[in-house]
């Protein structure tokens, strides 16, 4: 299956852009859900408190998936050549730099600055 | 409804932790040889047999977390924070990242484990199991542990 080959790269570019569009929310934040009003809105609104709190996630796991598809069209673009030279094991190694990452961000949820 | 849905998710999430669990056994402890005792038969299972319920029992796992996740924002999550928890609150969000890089990984998992397997893929293979693994079981015991603190 020659779309199976861009797998690899989806998933090494939709795990890096949720972590950064996470990271340097509201800047890559393209959609907020408010659970108690259950309404979508574009962007990130300022929710009065009644109103709030609004929830990211779905949007970065859109911007995930967006960057994802787009690195695996290139994949598919790239010479077979170059394909071959990288390295398998980055499909592991990368999510577990970013976990590394992901854990050094959210340290102050548990005392450390 | 949301009970429902909040008490599939945890069976499912039971599901998929024996399936990653029985895959990851296999794949990093193989059976060299005949023994019947009950560690070996845990390990003694066909990896690849594998690959379709885990990616099918993930989906739908992550599917119903994703439909119960509101309600854990505007209920769980604000009582604890009142009571300033924020470690628990920092673990919920700790295992919504890893659980979301785990989906992403889920087509090159899919990708390494079709058939037939190519040897040069092994060590991939066996990396992207354990990994998934290691993410499975972190959102599992956090998702218990905070159900135990306050239950959607």
């Amino acid at each position: 299956m020659r779309l199976a080959r861009a797998f690899p790269a989806f998933s090494a570019a939709f795990a890096t852009a949720y972590l950064i569009s996470m990271y340097f929310h509201p800047t890559f934040t393209l959609f907020t859900y408010a659970p108690r009003l259950h309404q979508w809105f574009a962007g990130v609104p300022q929710l009065p408190g009644r109103q709030g709190p609004g929830m990211f996630w779905y949007s970065w796991l859109a911007t995930g998936l967006l960057v994802g598809l787009l690195a695996g069209a290139a994949a598919l673009a790239t010479p077979a050549a170059i394909r071959a030279r990288v390295w398998p094991g980055l499909a592991w190694l990368v999510p577990v730099v970013l976990t590394a990452i992901l854990l050094y961000i959210e340290r102050t949820w548990f005392g450390f600055k | 409804m949301i009970t429902f849905l909040f008490v599939m998710h945890g069976l499912c999430a039971i599901a998929l932790l024996g399936a990653i669990t029985h895959q990851a056994a296999a794949v990093w402890l193989p059976v060299r040889a005949p023994d019947p005792s009950f560690t070996a038969r845990f390990r003694a299972v066909k990896a690849a047999s594998y690959v379709n319920a885990i990616i099918v029992l993930f989906l739908i796992t992550f599917t119903l977390g994703a439909i119960v996740y509101p309600t854990y924002r505007i209920g769980a999550r604000i009582y604890m924070e009142d009571l300033r928890m924020s470690a628990p609150v920092g673990s919920f969000e700790v295992k919504e990242h890893l659980i979301t890089f785990a989906l992403g990984l889920l087509p090159t998992y899919w990708y390494f484990w079709r058939a037939p397997l190519t040897p040069e893929l092994e060590g991939a293979r066996k990396g992207v199991v354990l990994v998934l693994a290691i993410f499975i079981w972190a959102a599992f015991l956090t998702g218990h542990v905070l159900n135990n603190i306050r239950g959607v």
